[in-house]
């Protein structure tokens, strides 16, 4: 008998979140686990977060929700933790996955053994990284039975952040990497470029990042260099932002919106050198998608960072523009090491395939 | 009866075996009925004691069978009680050794990140030496 996966990619359904990160592993997951024929994937949206018109049969959808449209369940519970169950109701054997969102009350999820992923703890209070007023994590880690729930983080970075929280040292946690599906198809001509992303708050420092990019672009011995931005959904305008009010000529600066996985490797693949410029990150998957491209990094040196990219990174010691200016000045201006950054982040990205994360995931949830 | 006895010694002129007889008797069938009355008192006293003692005894033993489901309720919440701290030991256990577990893990990446680290810094070196080298040489 097929077990049944119920996942939670309700980000998929939501315009402003279907192309953010998270929104990504949820495609990704649900994409890969259908593959996977332990598992018959039903996907579900939890209603309370949709706008108030959406609908299933009439709202656009994900392109990969969208193969799914016969299959969605649209949750429904209430703030009191009461609601309707899943149809056919979630037996013992099946599984209930929640990509990021809280999870629903046991009303909702019945006998089915349950599993949500922490991504990260950016938003907590108790690590005053960055204010929210309403932080959605509080609710997700408030829905969470430590005792029988299955917690999935990305990191060892984000497992500490969780483990530090007062009474959370014992969760039983999995530690699942994410992964790239990007193939390098760049041949050995000569690469030139920059390319970054300018994301809105704090700690992406997309300021300094730009700061920096714009003494190495003034440089003469980079002048067949030019800038590269990728973008998705409500960061477009943000970057365009960015760049309008920065020193840099227009002529020298690219913003590229929303693009396939095709077009980022060919951007990626044509590049000397990625930028990576935020200062905290649970997982950090744009830089193994630059190591699958075989293009060089430049990173800021913080946890999650050294545990994604290994002795792959060009790292900068802080996200100062001096600090990042001179590690893309290094990078770009030696052709050795940029082959040797290029070489280990080809051998390391071998290590995260959506492949060898589903299946570790998979393993899992099956209590292996 | 004392005529009988002691006419026909009497007779026999043994009047002072009689005399000595008859003391002690006479001395017995005194203080006989004083104990018999002091016997009858104690007995009744007794009696009047194991009334009060079987009253008591009946007392306690209501009291104890009233008590009876308290005590089987005490039983019952020490065994629950007892269940749920051999629970909770259980829990205290698993949780200390998932927590080695993780910390173990952490361990692991730790070291693994330090010799990532090593690499990068390396190679950094490297190419700022190689940067170094070509400035002294223009």
């Amino acid at each position: 008998m097929t077990r049944r996966l119920f996942i939670d990619v309700t980000r998929l359904a939501i315009p402003v979140h279907r192309h953010s990160g998270i929104a990504r592993i949820g495609r990704e997951l649900l994409d890969c686990l259908n593959r996977d024929t332990q598992f018959e994937v039903i996907p579900v949206l939890q209603e309370r977060f949709l706008s108030d018109d959406f609908d299933v049969s009439t709202s656009t959808l994900d392109p990969v929700l969208f193969e799914f449209r016969d299959r969605v369940q649209v949750c429904n519970e209430n703030k009191m933790g009461g609601g309707v169950m899943l149809s056919p109701s979630p037996q013992s054997e099946d599984v209930f996955l929640s990509t990021h969102l809280p999870l629903p009350s046991r009303s909702v999820t019945g006998d089915a053994k349950r599993a949500i992923i922490i991504h990260d703890l950016i938003h907590h209070p108790s690590l005053m990284r960055e204010t929210d007023e309403n932080p959605v994590i509080l609710q997700v880690l408030d829905s969470i039975d430590i005792a029988s729930d299955l917690v999935v983080v990305p990191s060892y970075t984000t497992l500490i952040d969780l483990m530090s929280l007062p009474g959370w040292e014992s969760v039983k946690p999995c530690v699942v990497p994410w992964g790239s599906n990007l193939v390098n198809q760049a041949s050995g001509a000569q690469r030139a470029g920059i390319v970054t992303l300018l994301q809105p708050g704090g700690r992406k420092n997309a300021q300094a990042a730009l700061d920096a990019i714009e003494v190495v672009l003034s440089d003469e011995r980079f002048k067949e260099h030019d800038l590269t931005v990728i973008a998705t959904g409500r960061m477009v305008r943000s970057a365009q932002d960015f760049l309008q009010e920065s020193r840099l000529p227009n002529d020298r600066w690219t913003v590229m919106s929303d693009i396939t996985d095709q077009k980022l490797t060919e951007v990626l693949g044509r590049s000397a050198l990625f930028m990576y410029p935020s200062s905290f990150e649970g997982f950090g998957l744009p830089v193994i998608e630059a190591f699958a491209c075989g293009t060089p990094v430049v990173a800021v040196l913080n946890s999650s960072s050294l545990g994604v990219g290994g002795g792959a990174v060009c790292y900068s010691t802080s996200p100062s523009p001096r600090d990042l200016g001179e590690a893309i000045s290094l990078v770009l201006s030696d052709d050795e090491y940029r082959a040797q950054l290029s070489q280990l982040g080809k051998i390391r990205s071998a290590q995260f395939s959506w492949k060898s994360a589903t299946d570790r995931l998979t393993r899992a949830l099956l209590g292996n | 009866m004392l005529l009988l006895v002691v006419c026909p010694l009497l007779v026999v002129n043994r009047l002072p075996m009689v005399f000595a007889l008859m003391v002690p008797a006479l001395a017995m069938l005194t203080v006989l009925p004083l104990r018999m009355s002091s016997l009858e008192r104690k007995i009744s006293s007794l009696e009047k004691s194991l009334s009060l003692q079987d009253d008591v005894l009946h007392k306690l033993a209501n009291d104890l069978i009233a008590l009876r489901p308290t005590i089987s309720e005490y039983r019952a919440d020490f065994e629950q009680r007892w269940s749920d701290l051999e629970r909770l030991e259980l829990e205290r256990q698993e949780a200390l050794q998932q927590f080695q577990r993780s910390m173990l893990a952490i361990t692991r990446e730790s070291q693994v990140r330090t010799e990532s680290l090593a690499v990068a810094e390396r190679l950094r070196f490297e190419a700022l030496a190689r940067s170094v080298e070509s400035r002294q040489r223009m």
